[in-house]
């Protein structure tokens, strides 16, 4: 792009935007080129949102990519870009339009790099707590059930309920599983999703697994709509599974946690395929829940080929988002996780894990559109990273897939593909450990025969690992809507739980979003 | 012990029809001296390898669309490992159902020379190899592939390929889980059978 120097009065643009303009003095030399164009209104929009001091929201949507560190974002932005012929640098998700932003550390209690629970705990209840454990504190032994009483910790979703609001959660993981299971249950052991898999003392003193938790739910009138995976943690190990026939539910205890919540919210439903989701509406989809898997939804990238049909996340949030909404005026708390980037890291396979950060985007894209920046606060976080990066000297709108191809000395692109110190190409994607990696005195393979944009490939890595790992450095958190003007800095993960408690007036008055006090 | 995996997936071929017998059958593997048992059971869509030494037992299922699922199962430590038909996809295992069920596709029988009946003869994966083939149960009476070599011990029918109840755990969670003492077990043993790009 050429750039030159062109004068701007900066008048102008208080002016025009009718309110204090930043001042560079009373006349200023900008370059004359399209990114001044794009930076002064990336300006003009941080000025207006500015002024924005709306702090009290109806409604407050949480969303969690499982791992989508900021590399794993930048990425997918690429690729969404790439998807729409464009180079894709430039691109932005949904998200990356949002106002505000933070940093977020991600560290628990007794953990540099964490996992899920912790992390997912911090967000749902504003305290940090130890690994494996889900919305307890840090008095909590893993795994010993004894510990856990008196050491509950209140989940934003439980105060939503205690306060008369809707609610739901929507993941593409099991229902049980670490991120929403925090949202309800409460466990020293992240692992007990069914009672097949509680400690022999657990099960002895019926203290309850995660899906039970989820069915016993006691805090205002029920959760009212959960979307996800997991059934078979619902089902007794007698009866079959509705989709896949030759499986069995999983659980030991004979119950039927399906019918147990049709029996227990009259009018509710279960739903486990794509044609029951798409016959619910606000009428008739009081306190649903819906299963669409026996254990995690399917990738992104494969959930064409289910069998029953499985609906996307987008599809799954905007199901949530008018249940909720419908015949509501108390709001709702709705919590949406994209459970599976996390998964496809873990299997080294980026492919997957980009598309899945993209469907969680057009998730947000869809909640965004649903509804009203004045009275729905929306937060786009991640629970941790991984140790995914972004690496080489790729020519702008380089596959973000593929092979590096680098520029010559003269900025223009080389022939051929960049070639490391032995001679061999590399992916501008990679991992720094996992599955990719080489081991044994093996040499580095060979790419230049190989389709690394397949969906199928795996990133190569350098600290062999069967199984990639999270990383530990910071995470993003976006935000838009009342109260998201608190979104800035670097924070500790908890930050969330008190920016959302604070629009939804959980820690003073709540006041409905027209209040004369939201403009004060 | 890879070159079991490698004879077990020698698999990048054409799916068979599944109406194969239902039969239970035992092979002795031998390599140089040493000896290990391997314990095929298949009847409709599903398919067993049962490792016998080494207490493995891997299930393939196969649905109507014929995707495939998987579970590695370990009875002495009460555990098994679940891959979801993505999860298969994701790590590149996706063997095809001839050459679960068979031992050896079809289209590989097809690439050797027939030089009596039911004995073939040719090149491997870069390796000599002689099939004696039984039409009866399709399966393999002995195979030699290189210094490996699978004979037919024993072959019975069979009404079911019966399902574990071991405790299960997904392919997917493993990243989660690393802290437990089968996974990180279980990670250390796949880290060596991962096939590299």
């Amino acid at each position: 792009m050429k750039t030159k120097i062109r004068k701007l009065g900066l008048a102008v643009l208080g002016t025009a935007l009718a309110i204090p303009a930043v001042s560079f003095g009373a006349e200023q030399l900008l370059n004359d080129s399209e990114w001044t164009d794009d930076g002064l209104k990336a300006l003009r929009s941080a000025q207006l949102h500015r002024l924005d001091k709306r702090e009290r929201a109806n409604n407050v949507i949480l969303f969690v990519g499982d791992g989508m560190g900021i590399s794993t974002i930048t990425a997918a932005r690429i690729l969404d870009g790439q998807k729409k012929n464009q180079p894709g640098e430039e691109n932005k998700l949904s998200y990356e339009n949002f106002p505000n932003l933070a940093l977020v550390k991600t560290y628990s209690v007794n953990q540099q790099t964490p996992d899920s629970a912790p992390t997912m705990t911090a967000i749902i209840t504003g305290v940090k707590t130890k690994d494996g454990i889900l919305s307890v504190d840090e008095n909590v032994v893993r795994k010993d059930h004894t510990t856990v009483k008196g050491n509950e910790l209140t989940t934003l979703l439980e105060l939503a309920e205690d306060h008369g609001l809707k609610t739901g959660i929507v993941s593409t993981a099991r229902i049980t599983h670490a991120t929403p299971g925090a949202t309800y249950a409460h466990t020293p052991e992240r692992d007990w999703e069914s009672d097949k898999e509680l400690s022999a003392a657990a099960k002895a003193a019926d203290f309850p697994d995660i899906a039970r938790q989820l069915i016993e739910f006691k805090r205002g009138d029920g959760i009212d709509v959960v979307f996800g995976g997991g059934r078979e943690y619902f089902l007794p190990a007698t009866k079959q599974d509705p989709e896949d026939t030759s499986a069995t539910g999983r659980r030991t205890d004979g119950r039927d946690l399906t019918a147990e919540w049709t029996t227990k919210y009259p009018g509710s439903q279960f739903v486990w395929n794509q044609a029951q989701f798409d016959k619910l509406d606000g009428d008739n989809g009081q306190h649903v829940l819906g299963l669409f898997e026996r254990s995690h939804l399917e990738y992104e990238a494969d959930r064409a080929k289910d069998t029953a049909g499985e609906p996307s996340i987008a599809q799954l949030t905007t199901k949530a988002i008018e249940i909720l909404s419908r015949n509501n005026d108390k709001g709702f708390f709705l919590m949406v996780e994209g459970g599976r980037i996390d998964h496809a890291h873990h299997a080294g396979n980026a492919a997957r894990a980009l598309e899945d950060a993209v469907a969680l985007a057009d998730a947000v894209k869809a909640a965004d559109q649903l509804t009203d920046e004045r009275d729905t606060t929306i937060l786009v976080t991640a629970d941790h990273s991984h140790v995914f990066t972004i690496g080489g000297y790729p020519a702008r709108g380089n596959d973000i897939l593929g092979k590096v191809i680098t520029l010559d000395a003269t900025g223009e692109i080389e022939d051929g593909f960049a070639l490391a110190d032995d001679k061999k190409p590399y992916t501008t994607l990679a991992y720094a450990n996992g599955p990719g990696a080489i081991k044994d005195g093996t040499p580095r393979p060979d790419l230049t025969n190989v389709d690394t944009t397949e969906v199928d490939y795996l990133q190569q890595a350098l600290v062999p690992f069967a199984s990639e790992t999270h990383g530990g450095e910071d995470v993003a958190l976006f935000a838009r809507g009342p109260s998201s003007q608190f979104v800035a800095g670097a924070q500790e993960q908890t930050i969330s739980f008190y920016v959302m408690a604070h629009a939804l007036g959980f820690d003073g008055q709540r006041r409905p979003f027209w209040s004369l006090a939201n403009w004060l | 012990m890879r070159w079991l995996v490698v004879l077990l997936v020698l698999c990048a071929l054409p799916a068979a029809a599944s109406d194969v017998a239902a039969v239970r059958a035992r092979y002795a593997l031998k390599r140089g001296n040493h000896v290990e048992h391997l314990e095929l059971v298949r009847a409709g869509d599903r398919v067993s390898h049962e490792f016998v030494e080494r207490g493995v037992r891997e299930l393939w299922q196969r649905d109507a669309r014929g995707d495939l699922e998987h579970w590695r199962a370990y009875p002495a430590q009460g555990k098994s490992v679940h891959y979801a038909p993505g999860d298969l996809r994701t790590i590149n295992l996706w063997p095809r159902w001839d050459a679960l069920t068979q031992l050896i596709s079809a289209q590989e029988l097809a690439s050797l020379t027939r030089n009596k009946k039911n004995v073939l003869e040719g090149t491997l994966r870069g390796q000599p190899a002689r099939v004696e083939w039984r039409d009866d149960v399709a399966l393999p009476r002995r195979i030699t592939l290189g210094q490996l070599t699978m004979e037919l011990l024993s072959v019975e029918p069979v009404s079911a390929v019966q399902s574990d109840t071991l405790e299960s755990i997904e392919f997917a969670d493993l990243g989660d889980k690393e802290y437990d003492p089968f996974v990180r077990r279980f990670l250390a043993h796949h880290q060596h059978e991962h096939p590299l790009h």
